[in-house]
């Protein structure tokens, strides 16, 4: 990868004696779309304001172009933020949003900058969010998409290298924001910009980012590509929240070899002793469906509901209850054959804590 | 079925016509007439009354009146947002507290701590006593326009505070930190964002300042001690005196201010969010 | 630029200034400014609470004089129940005020649940006539209603004095109420008097059990606030009194004028002060304790 562009060291933040985020590392490199995905409370959006400059981490430090930026003002840093309400000026119209970032820095600053000039990249970043039609309509006019638009081509206009995104799509309908979702990853590519975007919604952190950041109770949980963090998660709460997914126990009975629900399986190589304890993580539209004589294991079907593509059925063996997405219809109480091919079983370390 | 519940608000509104907007109209009538106090006997009709708007007595108190209310008025917008918004910025995030130390004054007769007030600006009063200390009589405030000016603003001063209190707590912490992240400094930040969407606090405020102080008759009549002599005293000296058609015609000037000021306040704040 | 960049210890990388962003460092400005806002601040606490140190001072001072201090003294807290007029004009004040806070709070709730339930164009127009008693001048309104009272003098002669003031303070006390209730009216979930009556309640018994207690805290600030503006009055009952019947802002108005202020009613006044800051510092320990138990029971969840 490229170079690194801001790097969290060891960063700690607490409030009211409870710790948000713990003994942060992170590196965010130039031009990468980066995500930070986690359930609510989780410290993505404190991690957020820290490198925004909002928040002073208690420990560590916040290194934007190689310099230390703790003491660093927001309003110097070259970083600019889409907010999770928008937080649009009301008493201001369209146009002036989108260039208040520009007039300020015209006031009182080293950057001068003509009138005309700020008019210009106003309008180019009106064009830029396709609202030249809106410049001098009221922000309470606007609808939600709208009002994400402007915010959009507010923080742009500064032209920073690192562009936050706090849940931007969090207010929006869903067919709107699959519509968002494109745009935004094409504006990333076409800009070069830096964006750190931050969302609970797993979905949109696939669809978009080069790399993920899943992130519980103030500490990174897995850090890499949507792809790894699907295929790979590290622990049972990457593997819950990415996704739906089976968690079974099982032993690594043997080299490429794991017996889970009374059977033994072939699987991929992993480092664990034999004999291990292990968690087995298959996902729902892993399990090839087939006559139950044909298989392993041997589940009754207890319900299944259309969901649109596919059907998704519960299934329980020996009291466990296992998801399986399939394209066919099966009625309940039937028994049901599984399948389940060796690259497609992962394997997990057992958590001390369970 | 709930609509039973709305024949509660019919006699209330009915009150409000009977004791709100009859008596209006019958001020209007009566700066039409001339008579003794309500007396019927002797009743006649008049444009004389209109005269005394022309009188110089009239006109030195309007200009006191306004000339008063406006100075205090300002001293109170400047005190007021400064310490509203150092209590808004210092994270007493305790609004009933704040609210505590700015309403417990008003407990106490308003009558008796403008006269304490009064008290202390005379050249020997219960403090100099107490500390000993020798005061030039010719430093006295008492009866001067300066001591009428502290008496409005040491009484009047909580409703400029809270208005302008409620509309910066209503402007989301989030713009601001939205203003420093495109740019803008503190100062700026200041001027461009909080300033702007606290403002109609101030018209507000600004309004339950004035009005009060113009309309006034008892700190001038305390403090001013006869020499300061405002729109209120005037109104209250005829109505004393039983001529009720110069009263009421006065009054209703103090009225038609009042509805200028109210269209001000509705064209700043619409939703009504600050009063009250 | 600075050239002497510090180092930072943990990463070994150079800490940034504002100056190489083309920004000024604003740190002492602000510092200073903050301590001009902090002097304000006590400024206007010294204001809002000078006249009433001083009449606490006047309340144990020995001498009845108020140039000069005696010695220290609770005499006059006693004399209180002894000075006929002043004993006469508390009363009074207290009759007036509890009255009118208890009937304005009555009615001002059902009023307000009536304009909840009426259509909007009724419930706009009487709003904005709610408004004059508010926003009027006292002096304009207490002159209004004089004149109102003055046409009831025929058939009644002698109506000027407790029935009069009472009307008054409850004309303008009422818009308080309704402000402080109608509010929390609006937060109850539509839908909760629906299944009130489908469950087969009474209209007047559901509005006992349903509506009364999802206001209560608007009904309690509303008639904080109606007693607050009715003891403190004094224009309004000013002119609308009459017939001897003197609360104690009016008698105390006559007392300045005559100049013969007893100390008895500085040490009344400091009473009232001390017995609200008890009051309002309990319901803010209750508040607080309130709040705190809200956010535990929320952390066992």
């Amino acid at each position: 990868m490229s170079k690194v562009l801001i790097e969290l060291n060891q960063i700690t933040k607490a409030f009211d004696g409870e710790i948000v985020v713990n003994n942060l590392n992170l590196q965010v490199y130039e031009n990468e779309f980066l995500t930070i995905l986690g359930p609510s409370g989780c410290g993505k959006t404190t991690t957020l304001r820290m490198i925004a400059g909002f928040v002073k981490p208690d420990a560590g430090e916040v290194i934007i172009n190689d310099k230390v930026v703790n003491d660093l003002a927001p309003y110097a840093r070259p970083v600019n933020t889409v907010f999770q309400r928008y937080a649009l000026f009301p008493h201001l119209n369209v146009i002036k949003n989108i260039s208040f970032g520009l007039d300020k820095i015209n006031k009182f600053t080293l950057h001068k900058m003509l009138k005309d000039a700020v008019k210009d990249e106003a309008n180019r970043a009106l064009k830029l969010v396709k609202l030249e039609n809106f410049a001098t309509k009221k922000i309470s006019y606007l609808s939600g998409g709208q009002m994400q638009r402007v915010a959009l081509a507010r923080a742009l206009i500064n032209r920073p290298q690192i562009l936050l995104l706090d849940e931007p799509m969090a207010a929006l309908d869903l067919k709107l924001r699959q519509d968002m979702q494109y745009e935004l990853k094409e504006m990333q590519r076409k800009l070069g910009i830096t964006f750190i975007f931050i969302t609970h919604d797993q979905e949109e952190a696939m669809t978009m980012s080069d790399r993920i950041v899943v992130m519980n109770k103030g500490i990174i949980q897995q850090l890499g590509t949507p792809k790894d963090i699907y295929n790979e998660p590290v622990n049972r709460f990457v593997a819950n929240f990415i996704g739906e997914s089976n968690i079974v126990r099982g032993i690594y009975t043997n080299d490429k070899e794991v017996t889970f629900l009374g059977e033994t399986f072939a699987c991929e190589a992993y480092p664990f002793r034999i004999g291990e304890a292990v968690d087995v993580v298959i996902r729902p539209e892993d399990f090839d469906v087939v006559n139950a004589d044909k298989a392993k294991i041997v589940a009754k079907v207890t319900s299944c509901i259309f969901k649109g593509v596919h059907y998704e059925i519960c299934a329980n063996i020996n009291d466990l209850e296992l998801v399986i997405h399939t394209y066919e219809e099966i009625l309940v109480d039937n028994l049901i054959g599984l399948n389940v091919d060796p690259y497609e079983i992962h394997l997990m370390k057992v958590e001390e804590d369970e | 079925m709930n609509k039973r519940f709305r024949k509660m608000a019919i006699p209330y509104l009915i009150w409000l016509y009977l004791l709100a907007l009859v008596p209006t109209f019958f001020m209007v009538v009566l700066i039409f007439l001339d008579m003794e106090g309500l007396d019927t006997d002797n009743i006649r009709f008049t444009f004389d009354n209109f005269l005394q708007l022309k009188e110089v007595s009239t006109l030195i108190a309007l200009l006191n009146s306004f000339k008063y209310a406006f100075i205090s008025t300002v001293i109170c917008i400047i005190l007021g947002y400064i310490s509203a918004y150092v209590l808004y910025k210092s994270h007493i995030r305790n609004k009933f507290l704040v609210l505590t130390i700015l309403i417990l004054p008003m407990w106490s007769n308003l009558l008796l701590r403008t006269q304490a007030l009064a008290n202390i600006m005379e050249p020997h009063n219960i403090i100099t006593d107490l500390l000993g200390i020798k005061v030039n009589e010719n430093m006295s405030l008492a009866g001067s326009g300066i001591a009428v000016v502290i008496g409005l603003v040491f009484t009047y001063l909580p409703f400029m505070i809270l208005p302008i209190y409620t509309a910066l707590e209503k402007v989301e912490p989030m713009l601001e930190e939205a203003s420093l992240d495109l740019g803008a400094n503190e100062f700026q930040t200041f001027f461009h964002v909080t300033l702007p969407l606290s403002f109609k606090g101030v018209v507000t405020g600004s309004v339950m300042v004035f009005l009060p102080c113009m309309s006034g008759f008892a700190i001038p009549e305390i403090l001013g001690k006869g020499n300061i002599v405002m729109i209120g005293n005037i109104i209250e000296q005829f109505f004393k005196n039983m001529n009720y058609n110069i009263g009421s015609l006065l009054a209703i000037v103090i009225l038609i201010l009042i509805l200028v000021s109210i269209a001000i306040v509705n064209k700043f704040d619409r939703e009504g969010e600050t009063i009250r | 630029m600075k050239s002497n960049s510090k180092v930072s210890l943990l990463s070994g990388k150079k800490i940034a200034t504002m100056a190489e962003y083309g920004y000024r460092d604003l740190t002492v400005l602000k510092k200073s400014l903050r301590v001009i806002g902090y002097l304000c601040v006590g400024i206007v606490a010294i204001m809002l609470y000078l006249s009433i140190f001083i009449i606490f001072i006047y309340s144990v001072n020995s001498s009845s004089s108020t140039t000069s201090f005696g010695h220290f003294t609770l005499q006059w807290y006693f004399k209180i129940t002894e000075h006929r007029m002043l004993s006469d004009a508390i009363f009074n004040t207290f009759l007036v005020s509890i009255c009118a806070t208890l009937i304005s709070t009555f009615l001002g709730t059902l009023v307000a649940i009536g304009l909840h339930y009426s259509s909007k164009k009724f419930r706009k127009h009487t709003m904005l006539l709610n408004n004059i008693p508010l926003l009027n001048a006292d002096i304009v309104t207490g002159i209004s209603l004089m004149l109102i009272f003055s046409l009831l003098l025929k058939l009644f002669p002698y109506v000027f004095g407790f029935p009069t003031i009472l009307v008054a303070h409850i004309y303008f006390t009422l818009p308080y109420v309704i402000l402080n209730v109608l509010p929390k009216l609006s937060d109850i979930d539509p839908n909760l008097m629906d299944a009130a009556l489908d469950l087969g309640i009474k209209p007047s018994k559901a509005l006992f059990k349903v509506i009364f207690p999802a206001i209560r805290s608007g009904i309690l600030s509303g008639m904080l606030m109606a007693f607050t503006m009715s003891f403190d009055d004094f224009v309004i009952s000013y002119f609308t009194t009459g017939n001897g019947f003197d609360n104690l802002s009016i008698w105390i108005y006559g007392s300045i004028g005559r100049k013969d202020l007893t100390p008895a009613v500085y040490a009344f006044n400091s009473i009232v002060i001390f017995g609200a800051m008890l009051i309002l510092i309990m319901a803010n320990i209750i508040s607080i304790r309130n709040a705190k138990r809200k956010k535990e029971y929320e952390n066992k969840k």
